[in-house]
């Protein structure tokens, strides 16, 4: 027999596997070395371009964690809403950094100082971004997409008038009234049919007859004709019927509550069908195409749309604010990175007094524009408290603005805001005031004309508390020049021309081809004489989408020339319009309001009836026993 | 000659190199790397820690290659995993919270629910797929490794000229 063999102990370390294992790591060391600058410029590509939700480039990043300083050179940021123009552009930017934040995967920035700030720069190539729908910038921006999509501008179009006023193309089965009348009107009849029958099932009338019969029986009764035991019989009868008349009574009370409450929805029914008259007249107005001459109506036409993209981008930064600084401290989730897997989701657990996952303490810039432009001139910014766990600085965000000196260029552009998210609720506040710079070309394109606003002041006043928002934006000029998008010559010598008068008696298709050719003499009169121009526009409600309401002494000035010598036209017009959809409604809507009036009358009568029935009877066996008894004590219990 | 090697790191795993029991640990433990996504901080520990322990190196390899489209296939089920637990226990929380305001720890990205969710699949998996692959690796031995070794591709594959950098790793 041979031993068996000694069993080799078990080696938990492969002690030669260190030597690689240092090597790896030195060579892990030596490529984050080399390749750090590229790895940063990469992330703040990455982590601006998420951010921003458009292309974010940077020339160069240099990295020097000894100083922790890191220098960036050549950031450009796009502008999300304009691909081929930069946001802002920086030669250089200082970033101090603290180091030991670092390992717990948080940024925290002492100072940034900028130089060599440029805005509104023109791309050599688009800075829009694809495939990222899911990024919070992308819904964010999609959210004020719809937002100005579904913003309620009315359409304005002088066409309306060349077009013939055909009553005829306004069809019965697209009118709201007369849906609602029918349904009204089924509804009624249902609910009639349906207390009718609650009542029935009620059966007051066996409790009815028998009281009715008793107080007959009792009538002229007296103690002695009955003597007392008959007299104590027939009181303690009369009151046990009346406590069952006034069980019924309650019965019968209950019934009229509900039946009530369907009669007030029946009427309400009637205000909704008035309502919705009114909402055909404007969709038969809106076929035909004409426009209104109201100031309220006219301001959104003309200068809604121009309000609303003004307004974007303040939604559109204020959006993103919500997504990276949230108030509160809870714990908050954020799409994970982009990568080969699946991104996951990253929960941020916020703790207070620990550090927040971004900190930007201070950031200051300081910028000279040179030349004669119009925003030739020094200017100065300063950032504090950009973090994306407020809750946790205890701090609100400020940034401020000016301009600080320069011969040429605006005289004020002066720039406040204060994002206030350390509470549970939000309150940001804004201001901003530019005064001698260029303002942006107006088109007024129902009106075919160009609104130049000149060299003019911007105002913008925002606050926001919660979910709330009210803004009011004004750009007033004293220098606006006017331009006919197709003018010749000869029309702007025919403009100048006394407009020819409106025929008192003509077809109204004739009217309306006159009309148009005048209305548009009557546009360019009325507003070329206009050199002060104020537009004002505000936003309120919810954040999400906020209401807007735009107005302009240019509205007022059109208005009252439309309507000083077109308003009796479009007025008559509007008169045919009305009548034919009340023609076509009348007869439904009459038999809706007799539906209503029957139902009201029938069973909201009915029980009054029997509830007056009851009380009288009840009245009545009182009555009679106030008789039998003769006011003697003990008689009927 | 990725492939050729990663056929190397097979045959020397399932054939030669190491117990069974080290084969099964190098798969067990090179599972992490395929089912979780590779850049983070417990990877590197765990390649480490492949590293100096006396597993089979080969065996950790096939192990990733292994479980690399596992990982990406079952990335729904971590993320639910990983939200589970991230924002769904909240006994947690405070566990959570001091992973995420932890120097280092918080480089783990624990934070994140694939990361998380992957992690602890990985780990809860671990201890049967050791035994599992030891199993496996001592039945290929006692049973097809005869009949293999005699085709041509294995002799190919064997007698192979690339040099194998994972002999330095040998048990």
């Amino acid at each position: 027999m041979t031993a068996p063999a000694a069993r080799e102990p078990l080696r938990i370390f492969r002690w030669r596997g260190i030597a690689p294992l240092l090597l790896t790591l030195v060579l892990v060391g030596l490529l984050y070395w080399l390749f750090a600058d590229v790895l940063v410029r990469r992330s703040v590509e990455q982590a601006g371009t998420d951010f921003v939700g458009a292309r974010v480039d940077l020339e160069e990043a240099d990295v020097r964690l000894s100083e922790g300083v890191v220098m960036l050179r050549g950031l450009q940021v796009t502008n999300p809403r304009k691909p081929m123009t930069n946001l802002i552009e920086a030669e250089q930017i200082v970033v101090n950094v603290r180091m030991a934040p670092l390992l717990e995967k948080k940024v925290i920035i002492d100072t940034v100082a900028l130089r060599g700030l440029r805005f509104g720069t023109p791309r050599a190539t688009s800075g829009a971004v694809e495939g990222r729908e899911g990024s919070p910038a992308a819904e964010v921006a999609r959210a004020v997409d719809d937002w100005l999509a579904s913003l309620p501008i009315p359409e304005f179009s002088l066409e309306g008038l060349s077009q013939v006023i055909n009553t005829e193309a306004v069809a019965a089965e697209s009118l709201a009234t007369l849906r609602e009348a029918r349904a009204l009107a089924g509804l009624a009849d249902s609910s009639r049919a349906a207390w009718m029958a609650q009542i029935e099932a009620l059966d007051p009338r066996p409790t009815l007859d028998s009281a009715t019969a008793l107080v007959r029986r009792l009538e002229g009764q007296t103690i002695r004709s009955l003597g007392l035991a008959g007299a104590r019989d027939a009181a303690t009868s009369a009151r046990r019927t009346i406590t069952e008349l006034t069980q019924l009574d309650d019965r019968l009370a209950a019934l009229q509550t509900g039946v009530d409450s369907a009669v007030r929805q029946a009427r309400q029914g009637l205000v909704a069908l008035a309502e919705a008259r009114h909402q055909d007249y404007a969709y038969a107005l809106g076929l035909l195409n004409l426009p209104s001459l109201d100031a309220p109506t006219l301001g959104p036409s003309l200068f809604g749309r121009f309000a609303a993209q003004q307004a974007a981008p303040f939604l559109y930064w204020l959006g993103l604010a919500e997504r990276y600084m949230p108030p509160g401290i809870e714990a908050q989730l954020h799409r994970g990175p982009d990568r080969f897997r699946a991104s996951g989701t990253d929960v941020l657990f916020n703790k207070r007094e620990q550090l927040p996952k971004f900190l930007l303490q201070v950031a200051e810039a300081s910028l000279e524009i040179g030349g004669t432009g119009a925003a030739a001139g020094d200017y100065a910014a300063k950032l504090t408290d950009l973090t994306s766990a407020p809750a946790l600085v205890g701090r609100p965000t400020t940034l401020s603005a000016g301009r600080t000196g320069g011969q040429v260029g605006p005289e004020t552009v002066r720039v406040g805001a204060t994002l206030n998210r350390v509470g549970a609720v939000a309150r940001d506040s804004l201001s901003a005031l530019v005064a001698g710079l260029t303002m942006p070309t107006v088109t007024l394109a129902p009106l075919g004309i160009d609104l130049g606003l000149g060299r003019g002041t911007t105002d913008l006043v925002l606050r926001r508390f919660g979910d709330s928002l009210d803004a009011s934006m004004s750009w007033e000029s004293g220098d606006v020049t006017w331009r006919r998008l197709s003018a010749t010559p000869a029309d702007t010598a025919a403009d100048t021309a006394q407009a020819p008068a409106l025929p008192s008696q003509l077809s109204l298709q004739g009217v309306a081809g006159a009309v148009r050719s005048s209305a548009e003499g009557v546009v360019w009169r009325a507003l070329q004489g206009l050199h002060d121009v104020r537009i004002e526009a505000r936003l309120s409600g919810l954040l999400a989408r906020p209401r807007l309401a735009v107005g302009s002494n240019v509205v007022r000035a059109l208005a009252d020339g439309l309507q000083a010598e077109l308003g009796a036209e479009l007025r008559r017009a509007e008169g045919e319009v009305r009548a034919r959809v009340d023609a076509l409604v009348q007869e439904r809507v009459t038999t809706a309001e007799q539906a209503v009036q029957g139902f009201q009358s029938q069973v909201q009568e009915r029980v009054a009836a029997e509830r007056a029935r009851v009380e009288q009877l009840r009245r009545d066996l009182e009555a009679r026993i106030r008789a039998l008894t003769g006011g003697i004590p003990g008689i009927g219990g | 000659m990725l492939l050729l090697k990663l056929l190397q790191s097979l045959v020397k795993a399932l054939n030669s190199d190491g117990t069974p029991g080290q084969v099964g640990a190098g798969i067990a433990l090179g599972a992490v790397f395929g089912l979780t996504p590779l850049v983070n901080v417990h990877n590197l520990v765990l390649f480490v820690l492949a590293m100096i322990l006396n597993v089979s190196f080969p065996g950790v390899m096939l192990g990733w290659a292994a479980f690399l489209p596992f990982g990406f296939a079952l990335d729904p089920l971590f993320d639910a995993v990983g939200r589970a637990l991230l924002t769904d226990v909240p006994a947690l929380v405070p566990f959570w919270t001091w992973c995420y305001n932890t120097p280092l720890v918080a480089l783990t990205n624990f934070n994140n629910t694939i990361v998380l969710g992957s992690f602890v699949v990985w780990l809860v998996a671990t201890i049967p797929l050791f035994f599992l692959a030891r199993w496996l690796v001592t039945r290929y031995r006692a049973t097809v490794y005869a009949r293999l070794q005699e085709t041509r591709v294995f002799q190919a594959v064997k007698a192979s000229k690339a040099y194998n950098l994972y002999t330095m790793f040998h048990p």
